[in-house]
């Protein structure tokens, strides 16, 4: 096995991708090869992104109410939890939120919304003035999250001043029906190549801990590679009291952190973001995110849960030698 | 937070949408249904989303029949209200809020505007926007740090110049 992982690291690094084949190999490595595993994960994140650590922010801009019926989703109007509810704040709120995170050394700074997907309109507009506001006032590049979208309201945010825009596969097609019914695997699909063809940058990821296969962790990470995404966001399932994966408990730190290997092998020249989740799925291995192959995280809050505190996580960079990308 | 509350529009989404365009941008739109069709219409007619509901008129139910969240701290069961026969009263609809400890409950399909408060718990019927329709209402709810105040409109209060039985698009 440790032959293997040099060759396929060697391969890599001359420019060539993985198998389907020798991924699942890979995501049913023996626990014994776990920590080999990710040192070659680590050698990965080294050569295509030294000791700089992508750190990104977002804002949970409106909150609750969503129509989709998401498994995991604290917000689904087909749930009954305590998730915040509110409409789209302020422009001003939203800007607030951009300098705040631009003071806490964030790369990059994420607008979500909860709902199917933004249309034209009043909520549009204003998160079209806070965009343009937002490169007027600040350093920081701002993304959006906002649901499904075409082309027309990809290249409005563009205009506006949005670099990246987000919207995550959560899982694999196979998986998909058992996580949301409200919309088609294709609705997501057609929001990412929409976003490309407005020319932005595309983050996509996917939620893990959800009941899916190893092979279909494989099988998701397959689908963002053949999308050509440009960063993928990690989340860990945080179980949420009211939802349909309430009880579920399927990770373990080890197991988040292979996943995060994995999918470094799959995606090695992708920036891999550990986002929602991290905290109570890695406990004291967090750390261990970076040696596993992670490129960057999220600090602070997530849209429904408290993350932990900026100034800590800058501290963990430090500790490890890591510096923020953008500074 | 303010919210609009329609029901039974029965294809005349036009008069929906002025009247929702009188109002003060709420912060949500629920349509409890009859038809789902006319909130796709109306959300496109506005440029955005509102909270749909399928009624017993609404044969795909591309929408959930029966909706329990909380909103601002209140328990609300929405439902068009055919599930739970309202027509024939609110016994059935009230075991269901009682089972599911519901503050607020949101219902349609009589065509009757109500607000009514039974045995603690608020029960809100927006009554019908159909076209030939004696009265034509939607209602408006009002929660503020967890109290909740709701009406019921009547359309020819907003919009005057809207006879009984005509609507806007003849």
């Amino acid at each position: 096995m440790k032959i293997l992982l040099t060759e396929l690291v060697e391969r890599i690094l001359a420019g060539n991708n993985i198998s389907y084949e020798e991924a699942l190999e890979l995501a049913n490595l023996p626990d014994s090869e776990t920590i080999s595993f990710f040192s070659h994960a680590n050698q990965l994140r080294n050569h295509f992104f030294g000791n700089r650590i992508h750190l990104c922010s977002i804002i949970n801009a409106k909150s609750g109410l969503c129509p989709e019926n998401c498994s995991f989703c604290a917000q689904s109007v087909h749930h009954t939890t305590n998730a915040p509810l509110f409409p789209l704040v302020e422009e001003e709120e939203i800007v607030s939120g951009a300098i705040r995170a631009e003071s806490e050394g964030s790369g990059c700074y994420g607008i979500v919304t909860s709902g199917s997907g933004i249309r034209q309109g009043e909520e549009l507009e204003r998160i079209r003035q806070a965009l343009t506001r937002i490169r007027e006032e600040t350093g920081i590049p701002p993304a959006c999250s906002l649901g499904v979208i075409n082309l027309e309201i990809a290249s409005i945010l563009k205009e506006a001043g949005m670099e990246k825009y987000h919207h995550n596969l959560e899982t694999a097609r196979s998986f998909f029906p058992n996580i949301c019914t409200t919309h088609a695997y294709d609705d997501d699909l057609e929001t990412l190549k929409a976003v490309k063809q407005a020319g932005l940058k595309v983050c996509s990821g996917g939620i893990f801990g959800m009941g899916e296969s190893r092979a279909q962790r494989v099988e998701l990470a397959f689908t963002l590679r053949e999308m050509g995404v440009d960063s993928v966001p990690i989340n860990f399932l945080n179980p949420i009291e009211g939802t349909k994966l309430a009880d579920a408990d399927y990770l373990t730190p080890m197991e988040c952190l292979r996943i995060i290997a994995l999918y470094r092998f799959i995606l090695p020249d992708k920036q891999i973001s550990v986002c929602g989740g991290r905290e109570k799925n890695l406990r004291d291995l967090q750390s261990w995110m970076f040696f596993a192959g992670a490129s960057g995280t999220m600090i602070g809050n997530y849209l429904t849960t408290s993350g932990r505190a900026p100034l800590d996580d800058w501290q963990m960079l430090l500790d490890l030698g890591l510096t923020p990308a953008e500074q | 937070m303010k919210l609009a509350i329609l029901s039974d529009t029965h294809g005349n989404y036009p008069l929906a949408v002025k009247a929702l365009e009188s109002l003060d941008s709420p912060d949500y739109i629920i349509h409890l249904g009859d038809t789902s069709d006319d909130a796709e219409m109306i959300e496109l007619a506005l440029g955005r989303e509102i909270i749909k509901l399928s009624g017993n008129c609404d044969m795909a139910k591309k929408y959930p029949e029966l909706i329990i969240t909380m909103i601002d701290g209140n328990k609300c069961l929405l439902s068009h209200g055919d599930q739970f026969m309202v027509k024939n009263g609110l016994n059935l609809i009230q075991r269901r809020a009682k089972r599911e400890e519901a503050d607020l409950v949101l219902y349609g399909h009589t065509h009757r505007p109500v607000v009514q408060n039974l045995n603690g718990v608020l029960y809100i019927n927006p009554g019908e926007m159909g076209k030939n329709s004696r009265l034509q209402s939607f209602a408006l709810l009002s929660i503020e740090n967890g109290a909740v105040t709701a009406e019921t409109v009547d359309i020819r209060t907003i919009l005057p110049t809207q006879s009984h039985f005509s609507s806007l698009y003849p």
